[in-house]
């Protein structure tokens, strides 16, 4: 998760610039050190190095979910420090140093002793950047997932994580020739109250020129804290005179809920159509601002006469947070248990809902697939299990582990590791999540799956099955060719008997993520009524085919659970 | 000066027994004392709103036109409610002080006190029925609510009216009510059996809802909601609901800055049950219940307390913790906020429906509020105050939301009358989050350091200065707010005994705690200790090291243990086995508990 957590991220910083608050106020938890404080440009020396490897090693033992002993950790370390040339003979002599190396790493006892210990080895390669690189695919074997970013950037990820962005409000694009641009400016920020439009080119920040600036030093020089300003020199196409423009950075937030034509529920209606009584939401994101907004959305709901809701969960593309995914389990439940909970060396723990309960009186449809995130199957696994919700589509990727960010103790640098292993309450099902609904697939993958709903009237026609079986390549069609691959591929994974015996093997895959089709791609997707079948993303249609059969109150055609070969298989190992 | 020497003798005359008294008293005149107003009714048909006096134990009658007190009469030493009756000039107001309910008639010219009841201890609340056949008192901390025949006392006499006169006792301590005609609802549960009556009874700390039956004398149920801090209760316009406001705080959330900003920690609500799930035991309460958010994001709305409904569904609802009247139009949605002055905790509606009157506790004064707009029309002084002592600062910092984030909460959201809700929460004052630790209560806290359930805190501004800056995610106190914070909390006693009479249970109560060897952690005279003890009970981060809480008024604190595990004192020790040296008999665990219920 860790690493598609941190692309996400970048994929994001190219949309937007953050700042960092003010340390205190924003910050989470008060135990963290104020590591951001710390240098990191000028971090990188010896006595660093061995402070950096320290802290990892604590951090690791403290927080990963089965930390490996100190020895196997300590051979990473010693081997990221000691490159044996690739050409080199396996000789004993090599052998032999770095098992003395060794002993005298598992020697060191604090932070200082292990600077003192890399500063004084003369024998040591120190090339910063490449031990880093070293660092990372080493302990990345052992653990799993293991990434280290700046705490910098980590500030930023919480403020993501909070809906509490401070920055511009602009989206950074990097161009081959020429100086860098703003693709997009966030409607309401402060790029946008300050009057700049989309491809407008920087070409000084404060003063500073941003020619030969890599993308991450000008977004660095783009962040500061609210409320401060930032002066740009600027242009655009239409008017190629550079002048200066004074914007002052402040929070920019995002709405975390989107109705099925995308637009904001604040705007639009929840309904799907005129007719029916069935609302969509597409929860984009699961941060601070969720639960907030599911609030607002049921008072919505109830002026809108929902009495189906379908909550989509497909494509998150930003960071999550496991803590605002487990208040928002507990909202959409009325009461019972959410999950398991395994951290660190604490007692499993079995998290509880309260009784408070949005959308009460509504029942509920969830639509996942691949691109459903680590969150949104936490709860989309809690609603199934405890009756809340149908799932519609396709099985979603996460294993059970959950991976978060600690800050390094002392360094510049925080770690995203596997801290918290989650394990539903059923006694039937464990990870991966598999929808209760599926489109069947063209060569009988999802034989085993629940029959489709058939023979629905949906608005002045008859919905068969025939409709229904729309086979991956006609999706690629109907839609973009994003959709296309990712659909290509998730038959392709879920046929694969290899990737299957692999799947308990846990860990967030490192691909990297699609992006969502674009919006304006998905705008112009007619409700149903008004378009045809055809035109359609399938797993929409069963989805809704699915509401209405609920709100139809017609007897639930769900299928008894299946112990599915796959899922025997995640439990035992899981478990 | 005559008239003010006059007015204060026949004040005196009044409180030394003398029943009847005249005089009124001119706006000039008034004491120059603390009042600290809580109970607004509008009386004298429309003319007048009568006003229950705590510190002063008076009742101000107000002119609303003229916006000028005209009268201030003595009537009892600490006063907690007041309600008009049929007759719109006499008034039943309680005394938690000299637990007391008193009958006071006001004329053209002077007032009288016509009788006075004693009533279970700590009377907070009296209601009647329709016709004014019987008052209810909520007592608080003895737990009970009493039934006051009307009809006898005020016909027949003090002897008639005691027999006429029943209790009844409640698991918890109570404080709002509301009285039901629920004839109509007959139809609706065919299970009713006494349909003429109820009484719906509200925690005055926690989450728990009872009704109860005052024909019968029992008690038809009791529910917990997600709630507490149930500060309001009214019956809908409609007549089909019952409408509750409350604080709403969650098990799950923490006390950072994203769950504070967001509302997930705390959220501030008016709760609509339906008056069928209500009144029948076996209904679930919350299946129809509707939640209507108070606030939002960047403009918290703390301490909701009373409220008012005009018949149209407007809905006027005093933020004790904001100092302002919010308002919901009849579809539930925000229509406006007036500021008030400090602590609001009670408002009252005007016969025409066009102002309403809030009162501000800690400013002795009132808000004439004009529902159109909204506006403000209006501030009526109740009299004079003597300078704030730093115990008094300390008293509105308390109440004061706007010491946290964005106004969510204030201290007395979860410390509610600087006692506990009841409930955990998951801050970092034992330094770790995901380890939620049920709220202590801040009576009798002079003398108990050190404090929090680690005993991390030395001193007791330590703390303070912790649960404001990270608890509350608000603005670093200034030196000067926390000793003034300090000042008021050290002034909160411990809460009373559950029990008060010596008998023989609680002096051989006593010798077992003696034989146990309690009192090596929880030491006379406060009952705890500095020692940071391990008994065996580990939180979800396997801290097992804790400071004993104290065990004065211990019989109120319930649940029990860092993480409520223990429901009630009986549970401490039959279930958890804490701290015995060898079994106790049913007898020794019933004496035991007898003397902790004295303590």
């Amino acid at each position: 998760m860790g690493l598609t957590t941190f692309s996400r991220l970048g994929c994001v910083v190219l949309l937007l610039t953050y700042g960092v608050s003010g340390p205190g106020r924003l910050c989470a938890d008060e135990a963290n050190v104020a590591a951001s404080d710390l240098k990191e440009e000028t971090f990188g020396s010896a006595a660093d190095q061995g402070r950096l490897v320290w802290a990892l090693l604590e951090a690791i033992e403290q927080h990963h979910i089965a930390p490996p002993p100190r020895q196997a950790l300590i051979r990473v370390i010693t081997r990221t420090f000691f490159r044996v040339p690739k050409d080199a003979p396996d000789d004993v002599l090599y052998r032999e140093l770095l098992e003395s190396l060794d002993a005298e790493f598992l020697k060191c006892q604090s932070a200082d002793e292990m600077a003192k210990f890399v500063e004084r080895t003369e024998c040591l390669q120190l090339d910063f950047g490449r031990v880093i690189a070293d660092l990372k695919s080493g302990f990345g074997e052992i653990l799993g997932e293991f990434h280290l970013i700046r705490s910098k950037d980590h500030d930023v990820e919480e403020q993501f994580r909070g809906n509490r962005y401070v920055g511009l409000g602009v989206g950074l694009r990097m161009n081959p020739s020429g100086s860098p641009s703003f693709a997009r400016i966030v409607p309401g920020s402060a790029a946008d109250r300050g009057g700049l439009v989309a491809n407008t080119y920087i070409h000084e920040i404060d003063g500073r020129s941003t020619e030969n600036l890599s993308q991450e030093k000008i977004l660095d020089l783009l962040r500061g804290p609210a409320g401060s300003d930032v002066t740009l020199k600027v242009s655009t196409d239409q008017s190629k005179e550079q002048r200066d423009v004074t914007l002052t950075r402040g929070v920019v937030r995002f709405e975390s809920l989107k109705n099925r034509n995308h637009q904001s529920l604040n705007r639009d209606s929840l309904r799907i159509d005129q007719q029916e009584p069935i609302g969509w939401i597409h929860v984009e994101t699961i941060n601070g601002s969720t639960l907030h907004e599911l609030r607002v959305a049921e008072q919505r709901a109830k002026e809108d006469g929902i009495q189906v809701l379908v909550l989509d969960f497909r494509g998150n593309e930003t960071p999550g947070d496991l803590h605002q995914a487990l208040l928002v389990a507990d909202s959409l439940l009325d009461g019972g248990a959410i999950c398991e909970r395994i951290e660190g060396s604490a007692e499993p723990k079995i998290e509880y809902a309260d009784r408070e309960c949005l959308f009460r009186e509504v029942r509920l449809v969830v639509l996942i697939d691949l691109t459903t995130g680590p969150f949104h199957s936490v709860i989309a696994a809690a609603l199934r299990d405890s009756g809340r919700a149908k799932l519609v589509g396709r099985s979603a990727e996460f294993k059970g582990f959950i991976s978060s960010t600690v800050r390094l103790s002392g360094v510049p640098y925080s770690l995203t590791m596997n801290t918290i292993r989650l394990n539903r309450l059923s006694d039937n099902y464990q990870w991966p999540l598999i929808p209760d609904y599926s489109i069947a697939q063209n060569d009988g993958v999802a034989a085993n799956q629940p029959p489709i709903p058939q023979g629905f009237r949906m608005g002045n026609r008859m919905i068969l099955d025939s409709d229904l079986n729309t086979r991956p390549s006609d999706v690629g069609k109907m839609t973009s060719s994003i959709e296309a691959k990712r659909s290509a591929d998730s038959a392709k994974s879920d046929q694969d008997p290899q990737r299957r015996s692999n799947a308990s093997e846990v860990v967030a895959q490192d691909t990297p993520k699609i992006p969502q089709v674009p919006k304006s791609q998905q705008n112009d997707q007619l409700p149903v009524r008004r378009t045809s079948l055809k035109r359609q993303l399938p797993i929409e249609d069963l989805a809704i085919l699915v509401a209405m059969e609920i709100q139809r109150g017609l007897p639930p055609r769900s299928v008894q659970p299946v112990a599915h070969a796959q899922d025997e298989q995640s439990k035992e190992s899981i478990k | 000066m005559i008239l003010k020497r006059l007015t204060s003798l026949l004040l005196l005359i009044a409180v030394a027994g003398f029943t009847s008294a005249t005089g009124i008293a001119a706006e000039e005149s008034l004491a120059v004392q603390f009042r600290r107003p809580v109970a607004i009714a509008v009386s004298h048909g429309g003319t007048r709103l009568a006003i229950a006096n705590q510190r002063s134990g008076t009742i101000s009658l107000v002119d609303p036109q003229k916006k000028r007190v005209v009268l201030e009469a003595a009537t009892g030493k600490r006063l907690s409610d007041l309600i008009v009756t049929g007759d719109t000039r006499r008034f039943l107001v309680t005394d938690e002080e000299a637990h007391q309910l008193i009958a006071v008639s006001f004329s053209s010219t002077g007032y009288t006190v016509e009788k006075r009841l004693t009533v279970c201890r700590y009377p907070v609340t009296v209601r009647i029925d329709n016709e004014g056949t019987y008052a209810f008192v909520a007592s608080l901390w003895s737990r009970t609510v009493t039934i006051v025949d009307l009809k006898s006392w005020f016909d027949e006499g003090d002897k008639s009216v005691a027999a006429r006169t029943h209790q009844i006792r409640l698991p918890f301590a109570p404080r709002e009510m509301l009285v039901l005609n629920v004839a109509d609802q007959k139809a609706k549960i065919p299970s009713l059996e006494n349909p003429r009556l109820k009484v719906v009874v509200a925690d005055g700390f926690g989450s728990r809802l009872a009704v109860i039956d005052p024909e019968s004398g029992q008690i038809d149920s009791v529910r917990e909601i997600p709630a507490h801090a149930i500060r309001g209760l009214r019956l809908h316009p409609t007549k089909s609901q019952m409408v509750i406001s409350h604080q709403v705080l969650s098990r799950l959330a923490q006390s950072t800055f994203d769950d504070v900003h967001w509302g997930s920690l705390m959220t501030n609500v008016l709760r609509s049950v339906e008056l069928s799930d209500l009144l029948d035991p076996q209904a679930d309460l919350l299946k129809h219940s509707i939640l209507e958010y108070l606030g939002g994001p960047d403009r918290g709305a703390g301490d909701p307390a009373e409220f008012v409904m005009r018949s149209d569904g407007l809905t006027g609802i005093a933020l004790s913790g904001t100092d302002e009247l919010i308002l919901h139009d009849e579809n539930h949605v925000y229509s406006g906020r007036v500021k008030t002055e400090s602590y609001p905790t009670a408002v009252a509606l005007g016969t025409d429906g066009v102002y309403s009157y809030v009162l501000n506790t800690l400013s002795d004064s009132v808000s004439v509020v004009q529902l159109a707009g909204p506006l403000l029309a209006g501030t009526i002084s109740l009299g004079p105050q003597p300078d704030l002592t730093a115990a008094d600062r300390g008293e509105r910092l308390f109440h004061n939301a706007k010491l946290s984030h964005d106004g969510w909460f204030s201290c007395s959201s979860c410390h509610v009358q600087g006692h506990t809700n009841g409930l955990l929460n998951d801050n970092m004052t034992d330094g770790t989050f995901g380890t939620a630790k049920r709220v202590l209560t801040l009576r009798g806290v002079a003398d108990t350091a050190p404090y929090s359930w680690t005993g991390r805190f030395k001193t007791l501004s330590d703390q303070i200065a912790h649960s404001v800056k990270s608890t509350m995610q608000g603005n670093p106190l200034s030196v000067d707010e926390t000793n003034d914070l300090e000042a008021y909390m050290k002034t909160l006693p411990p809460p009373p005994a559950l029990e008060t009479e010596e008998n023989l249970a609680v002096e051989r109560g006593a010798a077992i705690f003696e034989a146990q060897n309690c009192r090596s952690c929880h030491s006379k005279p406060t009952f705890t200790s500095a020692r940071i003890a391990d008994v065996g009970l580990k939180d979800e981060r396997g801290t097992s090291k804790f400071n004993p809480p104290s065990l004065r008024g211990v019989s109120q604190n319930a649940p029990y243990f860092h993480d409520g595990r223990a429901r009630s004192l009986e549970a401490v020790f039959t279930e958890f086995k804490h701290q015995l040296n060898g079994e106790l008999s049913t007898e020794q665990l019933g004496d035991l508990i007898s003397y902790l219920n004295d303590l």
